[in-house]
C-alpha cells in the first residue's frame, strides 16, 4: 500500500492507492475487508482498479498524501506541517490530524489537495 | 617517492595512442594528424554553440521574470 | 485573524482554494480604491518559476481571505475572467500606480514619497496607512483617513498627519484609531 486518498470533505478515507507508478491501482475504503499496519486485505481482486480522474491519479503519484502536507488556515496562515493524521480502522473516518505538538480535530479540514492541507480557522488562534 | 619498479607506458599524445593487446603486448594507434585537427575545431564550433545558447537563455529567463512581476499598487477610478 | 501587511507582502502570494488545497495562481498587482479606503481586487499570475501572467483577475468579492502566507478563494472557479470582473480589475490603471507619488499635507508640507501601501487584512482589506520614504531619506509609516483623495501624481493628506509618522507597522497599527478620532473631531 503506498497512498492514502483522502475525502476531505467527508473526513474520511475513500480509497487506498496499491502498488506505485503507472501500475498503481486504487481500492475503495468500502471494499477492504481488514486493514492494519503492515497490509490491507481487500474483498477480491475485482476490487482493484486503475485511477479514474486526475485527482486519483495525483494521489498515485502521491501528491495529495497527507502526511507532511503544509497546513494552512482558512485565514491564509501556515500553521505547520500534517506530521501524523489517526483515523478509525474499521469505518476510515479520520480522528485527529498532528501538526507539530497540536492535535487537531479531524473536523478541523476543509479541504486538501497537492500544495496545501486547509483547516478552518478555530486554529487560527495562537497558543 | 615510490620507486619506479613498474614500467609505465607512455602518455597517449594526440597522435599515438598505446593500448593493451589481448595476449598482454602493446599496440601502438598512429592517428592521422589531419583528422586530430578537424577534430579540435569540431570542439571549438561546440563551444561557441553551448556559450550563445547560455546566453540566449539568460536573456529569456530575465525577459520573462520581468514581464511576469508586475507588483504594482494601483488606485483605482472611481466608478461612474 | 487581523493583521496589518503591506501591498509588497501580498504580491507574490501563492492564492490557495480552501476546498482543493491547489495553488492555482499567484498576486501581481494589488488595486485598492483611495475614495473607499479598501482594496478592490488583485491581478494574477501563474504559479510555477517561469509562468507568466495570468488572465485571470480576483476582485475583492471573490477573496475568502488574505493571511500572512496565503491569498484565499474557495475554489478555482473563484479566479474571475477579465470580461466578467470590475473593469477597475480586468483593466488596471497602470498609470495611477501610487508607488513613487508625493505626499503633502493640506497645508503643503512634504511628507514623503511612498514606498508601500499598508492594509489591514482579514477577511476584507481596509487601507489604513502608506510606509513612505522621507524627504531626509529613511523609511516612515503615516495612518491613511478612511477616505483619501488622490490628485494627479501627490497624495493630499490631512494636516496632522504630520504628528503621526511612525517607524514601523506596529507604530502604525497602534496609532491609527487614535489618528482616525482626532480628524473625526477636528
Amino acid at each position: 500500500m503506498s497512498h492514502l486518498l483522502v475525502d476531505a470533505e467527508q473526513r474520511r478515507i475513500a480509497a487506498v492507492v496499491i502498488g506505485r507508478g503507472k501500475k498503481a491501482q486504487l481500492v475503495e475504503w468500502e471494499q477492504l475487508s481488514g486493514f492494519g499496519p503492515d497490509a490491507v486485505m481487500v474483498v477480491d481482486e475485482g476490487a482493484l482498479r486503475p485511477p479514474a480522474n486526475d485527482r486519483e491519479r495525483a494521489a498515485t503519484e502521491g501528491k495529495l498524501e497527507l502526511v507532511g502536507k503544509r497546513a494552512l488556515s482558512e485565514g491564509g496562515s501556515e500553521l505547520g506541517k500534517l506530521d501524523d493524521v489517526t483515523f478509525d480502522t474499521d469505518t476510515g473516518a479520520l480522528e485527529e490530524l498532528l501538526i507539530g505538538d497540536r492535535r487537531v480535530q479531524a473536523g478541523a479540514l476543509m479541504g486538501s489537495g497537492s500544495y496545501a492541507a486547509v483547516l478552518d480557522d478555530s486554529q487560527e488562534a495562537s497558543p | 617517492m615510490p620507486d619506479d619498479t613498474v614500467a609505465r607506458t607512455p602518455s597517449p599524445t594526440l597522435l599515438q595512442i598505446d593500448t593493451a593487446r589481448p595476449d598482454g603486448g602493446k599496440q601502438t594507434w598512429d592517428r592521422d594528424p589531419s583528422r586530430v585537427r578537424i577534430l579540435a575545431v569540431g570542439v571549438i564550433d561546440w563551444v561557441i554553440v553551448v556559450v550563445i545558447v547560455l546566453v540566449v537563455a539568460s536573456v529569456a529567463f530575465v525577459v520573462i521574470r520581468r514581464r511576469r512581476r508586475g507588483g504594482r499598487v494601483i488606485a483605482a477610478k472611481e466608478e461612474g | 485573524m487581523r493583521l496589518l501587511m503591506t501591498a509588497s507582502q501580498i504580491r507574490g502570494l501563492p492564492v490557495v482554494t480552501v476546498r482543493g488545497g491547489e495553488d492555482v495562481a499567484e498576486v501581481r498587482d494589488v488595486i485598492f480604491s483611495p475614495e473607499a479606503g479598501r482594496l478592490v481586487g488583485v491581478t494574477l499570475n501563474k504559479r510555477g518559476f517561469l509562468a507568466g501572467r495570468s488572465r485571470d483577475v480576483l476582485p475583492a468579492e471573490a477573496i475568502h481571505a488574505i493571511g500572512k502566507n496565503a491569498l484565499m478563494v474557495l475554489d478555482a472557479p473563484s479566479l474571475v475572467a477579465p470580461e466578467d470582473a470590475p473593469d477597475d480589475v480586468a483593466h488596471p490603471a497602470v498609470e495611477r500606480n501610487v508607488i513613487g507619488d508625493d505626499v503633502l499635507t493640506e497645508g503643503g508640507l512634504s511628507l514623503g514619497k511612498v514606498t508601500d501601501l499598508v492594509l489591514l487584512v482579514g477577511s476584507s482589506g481596509e487601507v489604513v496607512g502608506y510606509q513612505i520614504e522621507k524627504p531626509g531619506g529613511g523609511q516612515g509609516y503615516i495612518p491613511l483617513p478612511a477616505q483619501l483623495a488622490v490628485s494627479g501624481a501627490a497624495l493630499v493628506v490631512p494636516n496632522i498627519t504630520e504628528e503621526f509618522v511612525k517607524d514601523d507597522l506596529v507604530g502604525l497599527g497602534a496609532s491609527v484609531d487614535e489618528f482616525r478620532a482626532r480628524l473625526g473631531l477636528s
